[in-house]
């Protein structure tokens, strides 16, 4: 045991040693700097992309996660409901269509806080005032898709009836299955009485 | 990934997870666990009922959440576990309870009938029972009957390799006539609408919630930087600025940082080098874990592979990843003791 526990000790060691030897030569072949050239590593294309244009600048890290996302004035967070089947019908299907076939019932007032991708406007130079200046742009359109989700009144957790009857189909099916397994092995259950 | 913005359900927090997403990814690991455990553990009757009752109420959110790629990677474990489960009686037994209990699960959400009411801001039970409440009830019966038959019976044929492969063979045929008919059959809604799309080579936009409208163009940002990406985390910059208009097209607010799918993310953000080495270690991981597996490391396995499926559909957060990390790590301990063994 002891033996075993060592050679793999042993064999770790190496296999660390051999990894460091090539990413030392890789380093060495390749130099400092020239990964950039090679692949365009992350510091590259960041600045690029800083440089470029609000969307990309806007959708990332600054706006989008710290400054808006989580610290604006969102102040009634109602409920999150997914796997909505709506009662009242809702004609304005773009802003419903949202990922994982799951719904909200969101913010009554939202001066939040959204970063807005689709502007065009890119020579905010300081983000606080891109923050605003998404934040008053963005009202329009919340305003509209907390107008489309007042109007559906009711939202149901149920699925729809099409689903509820494949879902007992498959029971039965089921069902059959575990029916004819039970009668094989009956029958082999009495073979091997009538053999014994 | 963001469509429409952030601000809708997809930053809500729901518990301390996180998004619906993210909960369907904690529970392919929590709930696949407490399944597997039921199922091929002879464990005392107590762990047995914390397990029932934990894959009920687990399954019970699940129903609710409805989250598809967490679906598709439970019916696909399943699947892959079906030819150990009905060789053997015990085994069977065990999972037509804990499906049983899922079904039960479905009528309860019939019964108490949960709606959002948008006008008074609350959530209220409508109870109601109706035929298909009825008819899930029953079904519930006849399980719980079949599984106590079943139990009394005494058949294992889970090590016979010849019987196991055949069950293989015999479920892949029925995968490819169910491929056939939704080919042939358009249902026109829901998930076989969409198959039956992807099966005609139309591969539209917001198919798979958008996901196939992020593969399409993920695919095509590869040839930028093949072989180490651009680094962790890039993808929203260089997504978002080569597709402004598309996206905007989605909605005036979408963001996508991510891909939808772990694998492709990596790609873009890894390159093959990075996507390559954490392939090989993976598959690395699952080959000795079969190999060496025992109780409870198969327990472990399962939920790994599990988890590995529904990161086909989603992305990697820091609530969850850790904890499949801990996952893969608690395995290769478990499977250490049985190394030493031999």
């Amino acid at each position: 045991m002891k033996k075993t526990r060592k050679s793999n000790n042993l064999k770790l060691i190496v296999f660390f040693a051999i990894l460091l030897i090539l990413a030392r030569i890789t380093i060495s072949v390749i130099g400092n700097g020239k990964i950039t050239g090679l692949e365009g590593y992350l510091y590259s294309i960041a600045a690029t992309a800083t440089d470029a244009d609000a969307t990309s600048s806007n959708a990332t890290g600054a706006d989008a996660t710290s400054s808006n996302a989580t610290s604006c004035n969102v102040p009634e967070i109602t409920a999150t409901s997914s796997n909505v089947s709506h009662t009242a019908t809702n004609s304005d299907a773009s802003t419903i269509s949202t990922s994982d076939h799951a719904q909200t019932a969101t913010n009554k007032e939202t001066t939040s806080t959204i970063v807005n991708t689709n502007s065009d406007e890119t020579e905010e130079n300081d983000e606080v005032e891109n923050v605003v200046y998404n934040n008053q742009n963005v009202t329009n359109t919340k305003t509209s898709n907390i107008e489309a989700q007042e109007e559906k009144e009711v939202v149901s957790f149920l699925e729809t009836h099409k689903t509820y009857i494949m879902l007992i189909g498959i029971c039965v099916l089921a069902i059959v299955v575990i029916g004819i397994i039970i009668m094989i092995d009956k029958k082999a259950i009495k073979k091997r009485k009538e053999q014994k | 990934m963001y469509q429409d913005g952030i601000g809708t359900h997809n930053v809500s927090f729901m518990g301390t997870i996180g998004n619906i997403a993210f909960i369907s990814a904690m529970f392919c690991i929590l709930f696949t666990v407490s399944f597997a455990s039921f199922v091929f553990l002879d464990e005392p009757k107590k762990y047995k009922i914390v397990h029932l009752l934990s894959i009920f109420e687990g399954f019970f959110i699940f129903i609710i959440i409805n989250v598809l790629g967490g679906r598709v990677a439970f019916l696909s474990v399943f699947a892959l576990l079906i030819p150990f489960i009905i060789t053997n009686s015990k085994r069977l037994s065990r999972t037509i309870i804990a499906i049983s209990s899922i079904v039960l699960g479905l009528a309860i959400n019939i019964i108490i009938n949960p709606e959002y009411h948008y006008d008074i801001g609350k959530l209220r039970l409508c109870f109601q029972f109706n035929g298909t409440a009825l008819a899930f009830l029953v079904i519930v019966a006849i399980f719980w009957s079949l599984a106590y038959i079943l139990y009394k019976r005494n058949f294992d044929l889970s090590r016979n390799k010849k019987i196991i492969f055949g069950i293989y063979i015999g479920m892949l045929v029925m995968v490819l006539l169910v491929c056939l008919v939704i080919y042939l059959i358009n249902f026109n809604t829901g998930i076989l609408y969409e198959i039956h799309e992807l099966l005609h080579g139309n591969f539209d936009d917001d198919f798979g919630t958008y996901r196939v409208f992020l593969w399409k163009r993920a695919f095509l940002l590869l040839p930028e930087y093949p072989i180490l990406g651009t680094g962790p985390d890039t993808f929203a910059v260089r997504f978002m600025e080569k597709y402004t208009e598309d996206i905007a097209a989605l909605g005036e607010l979408t963001i996508n940082d991510t891909a939808a799918n772990v694998y492709i993310t990596m790609l873009i953000n890894i390159g093959v080098v990075g996507l390559t080495t954490y392939l090989i270690s993976i598959i690395l991981q699952l080959i000795t874990g079969i190999k060496n597996r025992n109780g409870y490391s198969k327990v472990l396995l399962i939920a790994m592979i599990c988890y590995m499926i529904q990161d086909m559909f989603n992305l990697w957060v820091v609530i969850v990843t850790p904890i499949f990390w801990a996952l893969m790590a608690i395995h290769a301990l478990s499977i250490e003791k049985n190394k030493e063994e031999k």
